[in-house]
């Protein structure tokens, strides 16, 4: 019998989850309609403008807003129960912080309290399919992604990844196409084409401008890489599959999060992960933290593709 | 500590315990320690007869005979697994 599938979520598929949020600084009565900053972001179409006063939301139920501190300076408070996103006035955000605030902080968590699975990583395609790098802190996701992308894989996202399980596999959708690195890789990547930098929003990295090239339309993921600290990996380049279970537990770790304190949220988050570690294969990935060695780990991420792309052969 | 088992014992999964398959494994969320456990093909395939409500004795025959193991061989495995699962709070007895 002929059966059709979607394979390819919509083109606009956070505006949805997103609709019904608002968003406000906190300021005075006299600059309301003072416009301090405006970000239209490209996958949302929201416009953030100094035109309200937020005021404190009635809770009615049990849960409370999520405050997200930087040190001791209150960024934004995100409120699920009345859906308003406060920033405080005291945070003064030029254009590009406030796109990072909301592209890496704020619209992710929104993305998972609506149930979109939303994960801390970096991705490229590679070949027809997209592969995604996840770690701690400080392990290099946006260094392997702009190398990567340096070597002809286009860019889909240095920071957040939405990943969208179907009967076959998982569709993977980057946030914003906006690459940030350290100063050190941008001086060893990007600085000797004449590619400019610019303020990137906290913690110190530089925005690489990418000279308006698209990001990486959504697309099939094909492996994701646990990237592991540099004191593990020798000088040897190796990737080992973790089993599903071991897998699981990385992308609940890699989650976006902010109904901790929900059982069913929880049960959802658990859930979306078992589903994306059954369809995906995860791996670790260890190699010496050098720019001189980036070349040899794209040549092995390339060659492991290739090998499952054989793999797949009938 | 390990400890024995009777034929007769069955096992439940507490309301604050989370069980989801990924493939032929599991991950397990305690929701009351907010912790994540994996169980290998092995230790989900005797979980699911826990949750079915099996008995030790019944889980014993079935394991033995589904990866072809000497029975005392499971039986001995099984305490083991028991014990780790309680100590975790991650099972308890049923009735």
């Amino acid at each position: 019998m002929p059966q059709i599938q979607d394979l390819i979520v919509g083109t606009a598929p956070y505006r949805e989850p997103l609709a019904g949020w608002s968003f406000g600084f906190d300021c005075d009565p006299g600059q309301i309609g003072a416009e301090v900053a405006r970000v239209t972001h490209p996958a949302t179409d929201f416009s953030f403008r100094r035109h309200e006063i937020t005021a404190e939301a009635a809770h009615k139920g049990a849960t409370e807003p999520i405050s997200c501190w930087d040190g001791d300076v209150l960024r934004f408070v995100l409120d699920t129960w009345s859906r308003h996103v406060r920033m405080p006035d005291h945070f003064r955000h030029s254009p590009a912080a406030l796109d990072h605030l909301v592209s890496d902080d704020i619209i992710p968590r929104i993305l998972s309290h609506e149930r979109i699975a939303t994960l801390h990583m970096s991705a490229v395609r590679l070949g027809g399919a997209a592969v995604a790098f996840c770690g701690r802190s400080g392990q290099g996701k946006s260094t392997l992604a702009a190398a990567m992308m340096r070597a002809g894989h286009a860019l889909l996202t240095d920071d957040c990844l939405t990943l969208t399980p179907l009967a076959d596999g998982v569709i993977a959708r980057g946030l914003s196409a906006s690459l940030r690195v350290w100063p050190q890789t941008f001086e060893a990547m990007f600085a000797e084409d004449g590619i400019v930098s610019g303020e990137a929003g906290p913690p110190g990295k530089l925005r690489v401008d990418l000279d308006g090239d698209a990001a990486a339309e959504a697309g099939p993921l094909d492996a994701i890489y646990v990237l592991q600290p540099a004191q593990d990996s020798g000088d040897e380049i190796k990737s080992l599959r973790l089993s599903p279970a071991e897998a699981c537990g990385h992308l609940v770790r890699n989650s976006f999060g902010i109904d901790l304190w929900s059982a069913d949220w929880k049960a959802w988050l658990i859930g979306s992960c078992a589903e994306i570690a059954a369809r995906v294969p995860v791996f670790t990935l260890s190699y010496p933290r050098r720019f001189d060695c980036l070349p040899k780990v794209i040549d092995h991420l390339e060659t492991r593709h290739m090998d499952s792309l054989a793999g797949r052969a009938p | 500590m390990t400890v024995g088992l009777d034929d007769d014992d069955r096992f439940r999964v507490p309301q604050n315990v989370l069980p989801r398959t990924v493939g032929e494994e599991m991950v397990i969320l305690d929701l009351n320690s907010d912790r994540y456990f994996g169980l290998n093909r092995s230790g989900a395939f005797i979980w699911s007869l826990f949750a079915d409500g099996s008995t030790v004795g019944a889980i014993i025959s079935t394991v033995a005979a589904e990866f072809d193991v000497a029975q005392a061989d499971v039986r001995s495995d099984l305490e083991a697994l028991v014990s780790e699962l309680r100590e975790r709070g991650l099972i308890e007895p049923a009735g």
